[in-house]
């Protein structure tokens, strides 16, 4: 069993280096190699983790690996695809080297090799000596202990933000506080807090149990579509899955990050049907929860969507073994009398309601207040809907999407795209105009004319920097006032003159303008074959200012040219 | 105006008192070169056309009475567009033939009232003034009674009829026809 855990745990962070597609040195070898991760399509294996078959192997005790490879390190094998996959990671005692790690790939069928990856950096002792222990590390951190690994920390690392990078194993302990994951970097040579990592994101389970059995069949598609939706929504990646089995429903009990859970099946306030075995019910229990929950936190959110899930929720029930008994900071929801006659109504109108208790939380709302407003909002749940826990619990919302565009000429630091932040996150957007081109003005959830504009990420945003085409000044514009006169007739004319600015394209006329104190008003416009105008019968001894300006085939004004003739 | 006519009508008195001895009738045509430099930049030198009346009141003194028309087109200084303008002068004096026979030399003298015009894109000017002239010139019969006048004048007209004053006259020089009764 113990033997077991690692291994899955050694599969887990292959497939996180993998998936980071990281680059770190490269090794030459024979074959066709890559510094970057693959698309292995490796989460939806894993989901289904009996359906992955791997083992540890060696060169000595792998033939297809023993081609290869000639060290003595041992290897997960496991098969991904139409792929065999030979993955080890580098440790140095019990230190997991950081992005250091050997991956051969096999064609399923051919048995050839594909690709051989290597990560392995140089410099690292060949033996770790502490002299902080694990214990000792777990000790200092704050908040609820929930586990700890020793690193030796990459220079590249994407989680552990440390500069310098340590030259020494860390201690990295993970803890949990005031609903926050911790992650703790510590010196293991002298106990120093060299600083904090960066957590992965909680998330969020959904389920529904069969709706009938032998053989199973149905489930509450809607219901929990809604959920997942929502969950997402609110920045907790969640996939919406019907018959989940027993394990995968205690792997999500147990998982520190799962801190909104959603069940909808036949059931009670102490057991569900979650999923189904050999085509009949498989039961999950109240007690189950009990043990499985025991050593992790309690959760934050949870709806029980089984009839009378809600009915009961002292001890033995799904609603206190979820809250571990406590009432603070944790929430549960869900139906009481749901099948009865008296809650048909509020049947036929639960998934509405449930979308609007989702609506109201994820406006902000605690949860027993979105609780309350949607039963308002349908008041025929009154009596079938129940709420415990915390009245004054909030599910914050995780992250907001941040879609940034970039218009014609230029782009943006961050490059366009979608990019999600954590709740409150600042973020500096940079508009980088085209040689040619100028930032003109942010535009969808920013305005103005800052550059670089900071937001604040407080809800979903999407942004656009829009950028103009620089119409240049003309050039070697002049002025002048002459005598144009008749015999016994005179006038005076303010000849404005200038060249067209190379730099500049589809200008289809130009704009002349007096300015006359802190007002401009439009002389002329010029075809852009034209650059001469007369300003006639102008007065003799007074000061004349102009401003000129080519315009393009937009309509769009260049940078003035100021002509004053005096 | 009124001025002008009152000149005339002052000749015409004093013409009648006399013994008309002689009546001269001419058509006249003359170059102008204007002594005004602007008048010479815009407009140039031009041909004037025009007809005087002459009578012979005491020995060799004549009175005489003449209009001319002047019209040419120019060019604005600055803008070259066009501008044309026209000049004629109404007047009378007196002449004195210095010598009879058929060479005739004269000297004389006159005012003239100039109606002045002037149209371009600048505007339309119109304006009337007084100028004097002064003339010299010799009549040479043909035969009978026709003769040739071949004379020079110099004018002076100074107005302002817009923007400048202007001295529309100058130098005259040209040759006539005629018949004397």
């Amino acid at each position: 069993m113990r033997h077991l855990k690692k291994n899955i745990f050694a599969v887990l962070i292959f497939v996180i280096l993998l998936n980071l597609g990281v680059g770190l040195s490269n090794v030459s070898f024979p074959v066709e190699e890559s510094e970057q991760g693959h698309d292995f399509s490796y989460s939806s294996n894993y989901k289904n983790d009996s359906d992955i078959e791997r083992y540890t192997a060696t060169a000595n005790s792998d033939e297809l690996l023993g081609k290869y490879e000639k060290s003595s390190r041992e290897f997960i094998k496991t098969q991904i695809g139409d792929k065999i996959v030979y993955f080890h990671q580098r440790m140095i005692n019990e230190a997991i080297v950081e992005k250091d790690f050997i991956v051969y790939q096999f064609d399923k069928y051919t048995k050839e090799l594909i690709e051989k990856i290597v990560h392995w950096r140089s410099g690292l002792p060949e033996y770790v000596f502490l002299r902080v222990s694990k214990e000792e590390a777990e000790f200092i951190v704050d908040g609820d202990f929930l586990f700890s690994k020793l690193y030796f920390i990459s220079s590249e690392s994407d989680v552990f933000p440390i500069t310098p990078t340590p030259e020494n194993p860390c201690w990295v302990v993970r803890s949990i506080r005031n609903g926050n994951i911790i992650i703790t970097i510590i010196d293991a040579m002298d106990s120093t807090i060299l600083g904090y990592g960066i957590p992965p994101p909680y998330n969020g389970f959904a389920f529904s149990g069969p709706q009938n059995q032998n053989p199973c069949s149905g489930s509450w598609n809607s219901w929990i579509q809604n959920a997942e939706n929502w969950f997402n929504k609110m920045g907790y990646p969640t996939n919406a899955v019907k018959w989940p089995t027993k394990s995968e429903i205690k792997s999500h009990v147990q998982d520190p990050h799962t801190i909104l859970f959603y069940e909808i099946a036949h059931g009670r306030s102490w057991y569900f049907v979650g999923g189904c075995s050999n085509g009949s019910y498989e039961y999950t229990y109240a007690e189950d929860i009990e043990e499985w929950i025991s050593s992790y936190p309690k959760k934050l959110f949870v709806f029980l969507g089984s009839c009378d899930g809600m009915c009961y929720t002292d001890d033995d029930t799904f609603s206190y073994e979820f809250r571990k008994g406590t009432s603070i900071n944790t929430t549960t929801v869900g139906y009481c009398g749901m099948s009865s006659e008296a809650c048909d109504n509020c049947w036929t109108n639960s998934l509405r309601w449930q979308d609007q208790m989702f609506l109201y939380i994820y406006q902000g709302h605690p949860v027993k207040e979105a609780f309350d407003f949607a039963i308002a909002d349908y008041p025929m749940c009154k009596d079938c809907m129940r709420f415990a826990g915390d009245d004054s619990s909030i599910i914050k919302i995780s992250y907001y999407t941040l879609i940034i565009n970039a218009g014609t000429g230029g782009t943006t630091e961050p490059p366009p795209g979608t990019y999600t932040y954590d709740n409150g996150t600042e973020v500096t957007i940079r508009a980088i105009p085209n040689t040619n081109y100028k930032f003109e003005e942010w535009s969808g959830d920013a305005s103005g004319t800052t550059n670089p504009l900071t937001i604040t990420m407080d809800s979903d945003k999407s942004i656009t920097a829009n950028f103009i085409q620089i119409i240049y000044a003309p050039l070697n514009s002049a002025g002048q006032k002459v005598l144009n006169r008749s015999l016994s007739q005179a006038e005076y004319i303010n000849v404005l003159t200038w060249q067209a600015n190379p730099n500049n394209v589809n200008i289809v006329k130009y704009k002349i303008y007096q300015v006359e104190g802190r007002s401009q008003t439009l002389l002329v416009e010029l075809n852009a074959n034209t650059f001469e105008y007369w300003h006639r019968r102008v007065e003799k001894d007074k000061q004349y200012t102009y401003v000129l300006v080519a315009v393009n085939d937009e309509g769009e004004e260049g940078d003035p040219a100021y002509i004053t003739v005096q | 105006m009124k001025r002008l006519i009152g000149i005339i009508a002052v000749i015409l008195f004093f013409s009648g008192l006399a013994n008309a001895t002689d009546l001269m009738i001419e058509l006249k045509a003359h170059y102008l070169s204007p002594s005004e430099q602007a008048f010479k930049d815009i407009y140039g030198s031009g041909v004037m056309y025009g007809g005087e009346l002459s009578v012979g009141v005491w020995k060799g003194l004549e009175i005489w009475f003449g209009g001319s028309y002047f019209s040419k087109k120019g060019e604005l200084t600055y803008s070259k567009e066009e501008t044309k303008l026209e000049i004629i002068p109404l007047g009378g004096g007196v002449k004195y033939r210095l010598l009879s026979g058929s060479l005739a030399l004269y000297i004389g003298l006159g005012l003239n009232y100039y109606q002045y015009k002037e149209t371009n894109p600048i505007g339309d000017v119109s304006k009337g003034g007084l100028g004097y002239i002064g003339k010299i010139g010799s009549y040479v019969k043909v035969i009978k009674g026709l003769f040739i006048d071949i004379y020079a004048n110099y004018s002076y007209c100074k107005m302002k009829p817009a923007d400048f004053d202007i001295n529309i006259g100058g130098l005259e020089a040209g040759v006539g026809i005629g018949y004397s009764f």
